[in-house]
């Protein structure tokens, strides 16, 4: 049965108020705004991870130009930055697929095979079904692509560690 | 006045102007479901702006209904929320079995304002604080709150129940007069 508390609350939501936002708030999304429309899309890489994942972004690039000069178009600066932050979330893709990987040696024997063989699936990023549009609206898709493989990832590491947990 | 469909036309176009007027919108109900769950105003803050952010550079998202943006974009806000909660390996509290106990324990709601309301809520543990505003505050059903948490619509039935006997018990311990704002 309902309680009237509840039934006052359920009616009366907007009885809780509007909390006041911080000051500066819409200074601060103007420039979250104006960095999102900068060229720059892909953030900075650093150190040994930088070199790598700059001779990765560098062998697409060359593949997509060799590509591009078959078929008689030559390339813009569009395709090679989506080539760039393609190759930027395969290796942050992998990187994330690594980590729970390690923790293998936790998972239930009785799903270890088919939880890796799900973890290999989603360490490779998926581009399917990306249409040739606007070059900001492709790598929009492409992270939305990363972030449901990165979530599904994370989600699978909070399994293990919750078995891992029950099972001491 | 500038009509919402017009506004949300020039956001698709990208113009700077109707993006500040779109966030100006709907920034504080997004930022007030966020905080709600999270407990902290920049976190909040951090993630409206996302949210609302999202939508604008995923035009896909517009949608000339405000209604239907707000509910939107509050229910991106209270899954990114929801996320990072979860990240910080959220649990839904385990109360005790007394917290099972029929309805004689609940307070009489006439003694009861939305200050104490709203104080107990924040007192509550983080997991029955959104539980208890996912039901009551944002509308969810049981079946909704399974999917946002990830959980079972029993395991939510469950929680619920006692997460507003832990209202009911916070609420015992203050008094005050009259439900009103």
């Amino acid at each position: 049965m309902v309680s009237e508390l509840e039934k006052y609350l359920s009616e009366n939501p907007e009885s809780f108020g509007q909390p006041e936002l911080p000051e500066g708030h819409e200074e601060r999304f103007l420039a979250r705004l104006e960095k999102q429309a900068r060229p720059a899309a892909v953030p900075k890489r650093r150190g040994s991870f930088a070199r790598l994942a700059g001779f990765v972004g560098l062998a697409a690039s060359i593949a997509l130009l060799l590509l591009l000069v078959r078929n008689n178009r030559p390339p813009t600066l569009e395709d090679s930055r989506f080539m760039e932050a393609a190759a930027y979330f395969s290796y942050e893709l992998r990187s994330a697929a690594e980590e729970v990987r390690q923790l293998a040696g936790y998972i239930d024997p009785a799903y270890r095979q088919e939880i890796l063989e799900d973890i290999d699936m989603l360490s490779v990023l998926s581009t399917e079904g990306i249409p040739d549009t606007h070059e900001e609206d492709r790598i929009g898709m492409l992270f939305e692509s990363y972030e449901a493989q990165v979530n599904s990832l994370r989600m699978i590491e909070d399994s293990i560690m919750q078995f891992a947990a029950t099972d001491q | 006045m500038e009509g919402f469909s017009n506004i949300v036309s020039r956001c698709r176009a990208g113009d700077r102007d109707a993006q500040m007027r779109f966030y100006s919108l709907f920034c504080n109900k997004v930022f007030g479901s966020s905080l709600r769950i999270l407990g902290d105003r920049m976190e909040a803050e951090e993630v409206m702006q996302e949210s609302i952010l999202k939508v604008l550079t995923k035009t896909e998202l517009l949608n000339d209904d405000p209604g239907i943006m707000e509910a939107v974009l509050r229910r991106i806000a209270i899954n990114h929320s929801i996320d990072l909660c979860r990240r910080r390996r959220l649990e839904l509290v385990e109360l005790s079995p007394r917290h099972d106990r029929l309805e004689e324990d609940e307070p009489d709601t006439a003694a009861i304002t939305m200050a104490d309301v709203r104080s107990a809520m924040e007192n509550l543990p983080q997991g029955c604080r959104i539980i208890l505003n996912l039901k009551l505050v944002e509308g969810y059903d049981n079946e909704e709150i399974a999917g946002i948490l990830d959980v079972s619509a029993s395991a939510v039935r469950s929680q619920y129940s006692r997460a507003r006997r832990k209202l009911a018990e916070e609420l015992k311990k203050k008094k005050g007069y009259g439900i009103g704002a």
